[in-house]
């Protein structure tokens, strides 16, 4: 179902169907943005359950003319996020260290929030590639191995791994466009 | 059609960093005078930094039990004020024009009517509350200095655990507290314990927080606290600090 429905559902008051439709699509992004810029699991978890709560209070304002599901979802989650790191209790040490420091230039900054909600929804995209293509990427960013490591690794001709990782990568642009017209 | 062959496939690797030295530069020589090569590489240039982020996360899963609660969580917001919402007794400005682009009068009272009935059904229900299913203290294995009490209360959406304790210490920056259900037989190696949801104190140090709970605690009888690393593992690691008697 396309998420502007999904809203339109959940303003309407349909919190089983359409706020689970909703958690399945937006929850795991969510929780991964929150370990990121909150930097632990509790706050994580806090982070997805006060913005499906934002979320369900606000539903009503969406308006998909000015934007999509996605960008008011996160939007929402930027927000949340804001408010659960100034909470004193999510910092318990009086004094802020270099990485809290770090984390709340990156929430405050849109444009750091975006890019880490960007990568985790190329993950998302990631399951879109075959498995050929995947592999040969998962072996750069893991093992840090060269593309000839790859091959070898592998026991393909380096060919291969190059066209591989080249039709992953445009792969994964189309599939984000794709994931953008339908948002 | 982009061209894949010879040089160009070397895009992708140089984007990713993944040329071995000679590579690289033979392939910078070829991108000064491949227009195709440079308009690709502007095109492509953004997955490389999003890619670390998206590798970097994937031992990023959320818990099962989060979506659970999360729905939970919705549940205790259908209260008088969401019923309010959802009756136009108290619109916000985005609500209101919301609602009137999409229906008529008529269909907008009888629409709202029919949702509204649903709402004081399910309020009703949700605020149902059952027996104390359990009414545990939990105490701290060498340390008399710090107890809590919890108690599992049957309600009409499941079950929900009350936890309160006022001595809990803060923990370190990243750190938190995880409340559990164990069963028989659980161990580190092999655990049988099911996590109620993660806390903090506050500031003073109290810790009152409610769970909705999706577990039977006749088959995980004991109530646990954890201090847990945020370390982005789901399984217990952190010591124990608080434990009922089963």
């Amino acid at each position: 179902m396309e998420e502007t429905e999904l809203m339109r559902r959940l303003a309407a008051g349909d919190r089983d169907g359409a706020a689970g439709a909703l958690y399945d699509r937006f929850g795991p992004r969510l929780y991964g943005v929150g370990l990121r810029l909150l930097g632990d699991r509790g706050l994580a978890e806090e982070l997805v359950q006060e913005t499906f709560v934002r979320l369900w209070r606000s539903a009503g304002r969406f308006d998909p003319a000015r934007g999509s599901a996605s960008t008011f979802v996160f939007t929402i989650a930027r927000r949340a996020a804001v408010d659960l790191h100034r909470r004193p209790s999510s910092r318990p040490l009086a004094e802020l260290d270099e990485r809290d420091l770090a984390r709340r230039e990156a929430l405050e900054s849109g444009d750091e929030f975006e890019h880490v909600v960007l990568g985790l929804e190329l993950r998302e995209a990631l399951d879109e590639l075959s498995e050929e293509q995947r592999s040969v990427l998962e072996l750069h960013y893991r093992e840090d191995l060269t593309q000839q490591q790859i091959a070898e690794r592998l026991g393909l001709p380096l060919g291969t791994v190059k066209s591989r990782t080249l039709y992953g990568l445009r792969a994964l642009k189309a599939e984000l466009a794709r994931r953008d017209a339908d948002g | 059609m982009r061209m894949a062959d010879g040089a160009h496939l070397d895009l992708g690797g140089y984007l990713l960093g993944a040329l071995e030295p000679a590579e690289r530069e033979a392939y910078e020589r070829h991108l000064e005078s491949c227009q195709e090569c440079r308009e690709e590489l502007r095109d492509l240039g953004d997955l490389a930094p999003l890619l670390d982020v998206a590798f970097a996360a994937d031992a990023a899963d959320p818990p099962p039990e989060l979506r659970v609660r999360t729905l939970a969580a919705l549940e205790r917001e259908v209260g008088p004020d969401a019923r309010d919402r959802v009756l136009g007794l108290a619109p916000q400005r985005g609500e209101r024009r919301w609602w009137v682009r999409r229906g008529g009068a008529f269909a907008l009272a009888t629409g709202l009517a029919a949702v509204a009935a649903f709402f004081v059904g399910r309020t009703y229900e949700s605020r149902e509350r059952g027996p104390v299913e359990v009414r545990a203290a939990l105490s701290a294995p060498g340390d008399p200095s710090i107890d809590a009490s919890a108690q599992v209360v049957k309600t009409g959406i499941g079950r929900v655990i009350e936890f309160r304790s006022e001595e809990l210490p803060i923990l370190p920056t990243g750190e938190f507290y995880e409340l559990w259900f164990v069963g028989p037989g659980d161990t580190l190696a092999e655990p049988n314990r099911i996590s109620a949801g993660t806390f903090h104190p506050d500031e003073e140090g109290r810790s009152h927080v409610t769970f909705a709970a999706a577990v039977d605690p006749a088959k995980y009888p004991v109530l646990s606290v954890t201090a847990e690393p945020g370390d982005g593992d789901p399984r217990r690691t952190g010591s124990e600090v608080l434990r009922s008697q089963p």
